[in-house]
């Protein structure tokens, strides 16, 4: 008897979830994207909007991007079925996945040479010596203290460093001297080489950055459609969106992120300042 | 009839009506020109305000700028490590340099920023990016065929401040040219954000809103393909862009407000507006939006290459409009509608003045057709109008009469005992109040004859002012006309025959006295009766009646004759006329029966139709009368249906009577013996005298069959036989006598009178041959 009443109150549930998951997508005319919250508004729609254009054509929805100050903010919302699609590194992932098992990778973004993988790097200016101050992008951040301090061979603790949010920011207070040297998507600090700066040391390939799918508030058919959408574009349209997006597209999968959890496992990420 | 003058201003209405007409259109012409005048000047104004307002705030830019160059970028230590980041031979050095110079350099950017400056980007002396301190990691692309000013900097290498649309953004950009140790290492750009240039506008005109448009020809060839985004189509025109019009970039200009939306919205539909634009001109133009006026300005931008890159706009509610201008359409629209009230109160009053016209003509009319005179005078008798029939009436012309004092030209004469004005009764009664009238007056005409007058008189009020007005009718005619009509009444109260007067229905109006004369009636016993019921005598048929009335009815005259009856029941013989009298609308209202008594006339005409055809001895019918009788009863014959006889007899030994006892004896023998034939014949049958004491009877109406004729013919002619016989008393002297008749039976029209009366004749003196007193029928 208690057996068929857990059974029924299972039963149940499953359902009442399933309802409400295709209660949640059927009503969605608009799905509500997140891009990475340390990037300024006009960067956002530099690397996005042709996407969401071109999203939004082939599903027949309407896309609106979601803004949040920080990677926690973002999580904290993406649990809460605020957000819908997220663009995720792959540190802020395997955090979202910890709480939030609905969070599925869908695919990942490649790099400019065709891996899905990337790389951070540890950076200075060029005629810097000594190494005391470290500027880092943000604590849920790959490149951030995860990376910096597994590039310093986990001593960062050493060091005063900064959380200084955006990947350019912390490029470009390096050049300006305010850091002595920092930790960045290295893809972004090739950018910033022309003013001064330089690699020290930059991580092993790690899983790119990937679209991420609340599965709460999107239903299996909906997320296998848009991976399916991605995976058979052409060339000639993501050929046309933002310098991180636009050189195609790999299968996702959870499993990616293992390395990472291993290196998580000797990592306790300060998520505060130390000067 | 003579038209009477109108009054002049109505001759000119149409005139007045074509003056206001152009007096008002002159007007608005005047004041349309006037207000376009005021109104170009107020735009004008309104330009140059906004010139001014962009110009100052360029020109503070442009002071910013050039303190800023001069004062922090064109620095010795600065160049010298912008000339090592471009041209030391190691890339690292060049990186190191490069780097430091962005270090140097990055804090005055800050500063910069904050002062609204957007853009601060290097350029190399090739015209390529070098370093964009907006934007550090984008550099090394080529602006030589987007950026004009850049490659105009470089190649003229002086300073340049310029309006241009670019790849990164759009704006004001001072261009300065960088030299170190006299080598040209490239340019300098300090770009204002267009929000700077909004937003210092705004602070010097808070009431304006601005806004800028960019020409999409200049820009789209430009701009990076991952920038298209921002740009979207102005609501102005398809020619323009707006950058960021969703404001996602924080330097962007605001976005615009509901009402600048609207204003676009209306201005793209207006084609002037349109038009200017392509032609790249300043505009300022008053838009009414949700009942508001707002003025929008357009200022264009124009590039190094004087092609238009941008407009700047500006849009304020209208609260400094001169007068003229707001009020213009309410100003026209009341100059329109005072006039056309003007125009409606002129016609008012042509409408009025021509009936007043109208009515006064009419009154002149009417008064003109006067037969009576009429004259207006004051109280103190003073002629002020007198009619044409009155001038007429006396002789006088209308100017010797006006202002001349009535009484005492007309009213002032023997007749009157040459009374004073103040006793004369016309003005007496007048004056208080009364109505005059007699018809006992005289006035003198001008050519001194008195002519009886009938006056009326009455005081009238003339513009508060008490005038007489007096009518008065010439009655000479009047006494002719009844001298007349006395004459006439007297001829036909004198005339001989009866004249009677009746009314459409018969009845009896009037009757002369030879009526009454020839009826026995007065006319008061028939007046209002019908003549038959009075005088009928019933011996004319009703078929008579009809066909008089008829004719009478068909309104003509009747003539003809018939015996009516007197008072005292005597007949008599009239000849009467009826002539029907009709009126104007040629309907009968009278008839005159003129009648004349012709009964002695009528007996005259028996007695000679008697001595024709009677024989005076005996009154019986003669031998005229016989053959007439006996023509028309032989033609009465026919197809053997009847049988006539005709009996010829004589007196036996009548000639013996005359010799012995004379003439007369024998004469009343004829009348006696003519006597008894009357009696014994049938009323049907005819008797005459042929003279002496032949006699001859015609039995008319005898059977079809000849022996039954011949029966009836045997007992007649017995019974004269009979009565023949008996005894005759002449003079008291008895005689007794016979007769003999001689027979023929007929029944042929064509027999002649001639063989009848032979045949008869023959029978008869078989009769006397037989021994007389019998008779003898003729035997065919």
């Amino acid at each position: 008897m208690t057996y068929f009443k857990c059974n029924v109150r299972c039963l149940l549930r499953i359902l009442f979830l399933l309802f409400i998951a295709n209660l949640s997508i059927l009503a969605k005319d608009t799905l509500i994207f997140a891009p990475l919250p340390m990037l300024d508004k006009k960067v956002v729609f530099d690397e996005f909007y042709p996407m969401k254009i071109s999203l939004e054509k082939k599903l027949n929805k309407k896309i609106d991007f979601y803004y949040a100050k920080d990677y926690a903010e973002l999580l904290k919302d993406f649990e809460s079925l605020k957000i819908d699609l997220i663009y995720l590194g792959p540190l802020p992932y395997v955090k979202l996945k910890e709480n939030f098992k609905d969070a599925e990778p869908i695919i990942h973004f490649k790099e400019k040479n065709g891996n899905s993988f990337y790389t951070c790097s540890f950076v200075k200016f060029l005629n810097t010596q000594k190494i005391k101050k470290i500027a880092l992008t943000q604590p849920l951040s790959t490149c951030g203290y995860l990376s910096v301090n597994y590039l310093l061979n986990y001593k960062l603790e050493d060091y005063s460093y900064n959380y200084l949010g955006k990947h350019d920011d912390v490029a470009l207070n390096i050049i300006k001297g305010n850091f002595d040297a920092g930790g960045l998507k290295s893809s972004i600090a090739q950018e910033y080489f022309h003013l001064g700066l330089e690699e020290i040391s930059k991580t092993e390939n790690l899983p790119g950055f990937a679209l991420v799918a609340n599965n709460k508030t999107l239903d299996d058919d909906f997320i296998k459609e848009l991976k399916d959408i991605f995976l058979k574009l052409d060339k000639n349209d993501y050929s046309k969106w933002g310098k991180n997006i636009k050189y195609g597209f790999e299968t996702a999968s959870d499993n990616d992120y293992d390395v990472l959890r291993k290196m998580l496992d000797k990592t306790d990420i300060k998520d505060k300042d130390k000067n | 009839m003579k038209k009477q003058k109108t009054i002049n201003y109505i001759n000119y209405f149409y005139f007045a009506i074509f003056t206001i007409l152009l007096l008002v259109l002159i007007a608005i012409y005047n004041i349309y020109l006037y207000k376009e005048k005021i109104s170009e000047t107020y735009h004008k104004n309104n330009l140059i305000s906004q010139r001014i307002a962009l110009d100052s705030t360029i020109k503070k830019f442009n002071l910013l700028s050039n303190y800023i160059f001069d004062k922090e970028i064109n620095k010795t230590n600065l160049l010298e490590l912008l000339d090592k980041s471009m041209y030391l031979e190691s890339e690292n050095e060049r990186r190191l340099y490069k780097g430091l110079f962005f270090r140097e350099l990055s804090k005055t950017y800050e500063y910069m920023k904050k002062d609204g400056v957007r853009q601060l980007h290097f350029h190399t002396n090739d015209n390529h990016s070098f370093l964009r301190f907006h934007n550090p990691s984008k550099f090394g692309d080529d602006l030589t065929n987007t950026r004009e000013s850049v490659k105009y900097v470089n190649e003229k290498k002086e300073r340049v401040s310029v309006f241009e649309t670019g790849r990164v953004s759009s704006g004001f950009r001072n261009l300065f040219p960088l030299f170190y140790n006299n080598k040209h290492l490239g340019s300098v750009e300090i770009s204002l954000a267009l929000k700077s240039v909004t937003d210092s506008l705004s602070e010097i005109d808070k009431r304006r809103e601005y806004y800028f448009i960019l020409s999409k020809n200049s820009i789209e060839p430009k701009i990076f393909e991952n920038q298209k985004y921002l740009y979207t189509t102005s609501l102005v025109g398809t020619q323009f862009l707006e950058e960021d019009a969703q404001r996602t970039l924080l330097d962007s200009p605001e976005t615009l407000s509901y009402i600048a939306k609207k204003i676009n919205i209306k201005l793209s539909k207006n084609k002037e507006i349109q038009e200017k634009l392509k032609k790249q001109e300043a505009i300022s133009e008053n838009i009414r939006v949700d009942y508001k006026k707002y003025n929008v300005v357009f200022l264009p931008l124009v590039g190094l290459n004087n092609i238009l890159e941008a407009y700047l706009i500006s849009y304020a509610l209208v609260d400094d409009e001169p007068e003229l201008i707001s009020f213009y359409p309410y100003l026209i629209l009341g100059i329109i509608l005072g006039s056309v009230l003007l125009l409606i109160l002129l016609k008012v009053i042509k409408n009025k003045s021509e009936n007043l016209n109208s009515e006064k003509n009419w009154f002149f009319q009417i008064n003109d057709s006067l037969s009576e005179g009429l004259y207006v005078t004051d109280m103190e008798s003073k002629i002020k109008y007198i009619n044409p029939a009155g001038c007429k009436i006396l002789g006088y012309d209308k100017n010797e009469i006006i202002g001349k004092n009535a009484h005492y030209l007309l009213h002032y004469h023997e007749k009157n005992n040459y009374s004073k004005r103040e006793d004369c009764n016309l003005i007496r009664i007048v004056k208080d109040g009364k109505n005059f009238y007699s018809n006992d007056e005289y006035f003198r005409k001008k050519d001194g004859d008195l002519i009886p007058v009938e006056i009326t008189a009455k005081e009238i009020t003339n513009n508060h002012v008490l005038e007489i007005i007096t009518t008065f009718r010439d009655l000479s005619i009047n006494k002719e006309l009844e001298e007349r009509k006395d004459l006439l009444k007297t001829a036909l109260n004198f005339c001989s025959d009866s004249i009677v007067i009746t009314d459409k229905e018969a009845n009896v109006e009037w009757a002369n006295p030879a009526f009454e004369k020839l009826t026995g009636y007065k006319l008061h016993e028939i007046e209002g009766k019908k003549p038959k019921e009075f005088i009928k005598s019933g011996l004319q048929n009703e078929e008579f009646y009809e066909e008089l009335w008829k004719t009478i009815l068909d309104k003509k005259p009747w003539k003809g004759e018939l015996i009516n009856k007197k008072k005292d029941n005597s007949l008599y013989h009239e000849e009467l006329s009826i002539t029907p009298v009709l009126n104007f609308k040629d309907e009968i209202k009278h008839f005159i029966a003129i009648k004349q008594d012709i009964t002695g006339k009528k007996i005259r005409e028996k007695e000679m139709e008697n001595f024709a055809y009677y024989d005076h001895l005996t009154d019986l019918p003669n031998r005229r009368k016989f053959e007439d009788y006996f023509e028309n009863t032989v033609k009465s014959l026919s197809n053997n249906e009847k049988h006539i006889a005709l009996l010829f007899l004589d007196l036996d030994k009548f000639k013996f009577l005359n010799d012995s006892k004379g003439h007369d004896y024998g004469d009343e023998l004829l009348k006696e013996f003519s006597r008894r034939l009357k009696k014994t014949i049938r009323s049907v049958d005819f008797v005459a005298r042929l003279g002496g004491d032949e006699f001859v009877i015609i039995l008319e109406h005898l059977p079809k069959n000849y022996d039954e004729s011949e029966i009836i013919c045997k007992k007649i002619s017995i019974k004269i036989l009979e009565i023949a016989r008996e005894i005759y008393y002449l003079k008291n002297f008895e005689y007794q006598t016979t007769t003999s008749i001689g027979v023929y039976i007929l029944n042929s029209p064509k027999e002649n009178l001639k063989d009848v009366l032979k045949k008869a004749d023959l029978s008869l003196y078989q009769a006397k041959k037989q021994g007389r007193n019998t008779y003898y029928i003729y035997n065919n």
